[in-house]
């Protein structure tokens, strides 16, 4: 494990014990982090790519979030960006064209 | 003065409870009375003619200006995001490009993420089906969309946008639980397949128009409820149809997975781009003497509404609203005896956007100011960036 990651899962960690020692008085939704982070990474590294039409290196800094454990993998060809964070919570996003830009699967 | 205009007229046959304008803030006689009529322009053609001072500009007003959107010892990489990151900025002034400057990788060419701005353009499709007599600003969301919960069907256009349903929201992003925020909830977890499902199926916090909260759940709503009256008119890419193209705006805006425009976050576009949506706002919602938006709408877009006033919650610092735009007016009632951005005028509104989007639009000076940006840390400052923004233009006068 790279030092990065075991910051990563410790910062993680730490937010999901915050999220449960709110859970008595905060609402909470069903998805869990993982999802969310996920989603988010796919999506908007989509956007980036293909309707910004920024680089990769910017797009990979654009969607960074901390604790940033969502690992986006382009598809160029596809136009698919897929997501998982920590291998968990799988999220697909794809460029539908330059009006509609990408959406998430359901 | 839009207070002072609206009080002068009868109220628009389309308009919901009329808000009757505060006699304190109408007898402020600081800015012009913007044109009531459909100006002829100039209004940009394939692209924004340059004016003719902008190779004269106020040096010391630019340097000022530049100093503050583009510091020279900015770090882009810096892993903590610092500082004041501009990505554009383009001024229009008299319907021509006075100034502009891009960073970070962008150009002119290149779109950028509105984030939140995209909410005004959802007013703005509102306002045209409005004109057009297909949607009434009270009509029930569920006179439109099939299927809610019967509590919902008590909320309205008009509440949703003045942010006034009374769901039970929460709009956080960064820097809170996530897993309790709607908004995360909405764009990338269990709501993000039908929006407006999710959003009009929570509980009710409050009796629909009562109070103010800021959601971007009201206006995705709002997107539903036109994805339901537009397309016959003006098929299933209504927004380009009737609205980005007669104003000449190429943008990229993206939907849900059940076909629903993301009204309160996905539009994209460049600066210059974005800039024309200004215009629009500029002249009253006329574009090339024709008139997209119905008379008073902006005005009643950008007056202070009765949930602002009366009723707010969660309101941040300086943070007033009118449906769906960014106002600099005092709210003396919500303890905002200071308008927003004191070094700029009055009359000035604006669609924003997270991470520091703006178009702003400034009627009594013939500007629009836009500006596209990446900044984390919460330290930009609107009042300072749209001063110097204004002495450039100021400066500019031929």
């Amino acid at each position: 494990m790279s030092p990065r990651t075991a910051m990563a899962l410790a910062l993680l960690g730490a937010a999901l014990l915050t999220g449960c020692a709110k859970k008595g008085d905060v609402r909470t939704y069903d998805n869990s982090l993982f999802e969310l982070a996920s989603a988010f990474a796919a999506k908007e590294t989509c956007s980036c790519r293909f309707v910004m039409q920024r680089e990769e290196d910017f797009c990979r800094e654009w969607v960074r979030v901390s604790p940033n454990v969502a690992k986006p993998k382009v598809d160029e060809e596809e136009r698919v960006v897929t997501a998982r964070a920590l291998g968990m919570g799988k999220a697909t996003a794809r460029f539908v064209d330059d009006q509609l830009g990408c959406v998430l699967d359901e | 003065m839009v207070a002072l205009i609206l009080a002068l007229l009868p109220s628009p046959a389309w308009a919901f409870e009329p808000t009757p304008p505060d006699p304190e803030l109408v007898d402020e006689p600081e800015v012009e009375v913007a044109p009531d009529t459909c100006s002829e322009g100039p209004f940009p053609g394939a692209d924004w003619e340059p004016h003719p001072a902008a190779e004269s500009l106020d040096a010391d007003a630019v340097a000022a200006l530049e100093a503050y959107l583009f510091p020279a010892d900015l770090d882009w990489d810096d892993a903590d995001r610092v500082g004041t990151r501009t990505d554009g900025v383009v001024i229009i002034y008299q319907g021509m490009l006075l100034y502009e400057r891009y960073d970070h990788g962008y150009d002119r060419d290149t779109k950028h993420l509105a984030w939140s701005a995209t909410k005004s353009f959802t007013n703005v499709l509102a306002g045209v089906a409005v004109r057009d007599g297909l949607l009434k600003v009270d009509d029930s969301i569920c006179d439109h969309l099939e299927g809610l919960p019967e509590a919902s069907c008590a909320v309205t256009v008009a509440h949703l946008l003045s942010f006034g349903s009374g769901f039970d929201w929460l709009e956080t992003y960064e820097g809170y639980s996530p897993r309790a925020s709607s908004v995360l909830a909405m764009l990338y977890g269990e709501g993000h397949t039908d929006m407006a499902r999710f959003v009009a199926s929570h509980p009710r916090r409050d009796e629909p128009g009562a109070t103010y909260m800021y959601s971007s759940g009201d206006t995705n709503v709002v997107a539903a409820v036109l994805g339901q009256v537009m397309p016959a008119t003006y098929g299933e890419r209504y927004p380009w149809s009737a609205l980005l193209d007669p104003i000449g705006m190429q943008a990229t805006w993206e939907r849900d997975a059940a076909g629903t425009f993301v009204g309160s976050s996905y539009l994209y576009a460049t600066p210059r781009h974005l800039a024309r949506f200004g215009q629009l706002l500029l002249h009253d919602g006329c574009w090339e003497g024709e008139r997209l938006l119905p008379e008073g709408w902006v005005a009643w877009s950008a007056e202070v509404t009765e949930g602002i006033r009366t009723k707010a919650l969660d309101r941040g610092p300086g943070e007033v609203q009118g449906r769906h735009f960014w106002l600099n007016r005092p709210v003396p009632e919500a303890g905002q005896t200071e308008r927003p951005w004191p070094e700029v005028p009055e009359d000035l509104f604006a669609a924003r956007g997270h991470w520091k989007q703006s178009i702003n639009v400034f009627p009594s000076h013939d500007l629009v100011v836009v500006r596209t940006g990446d900044d984390r840390d919460g330290a930009f400052s609107y009042d300072r960036f749209l001063s110097l923004a204004l002495a450039v233009a100021e400066g500019g006068e031929p």
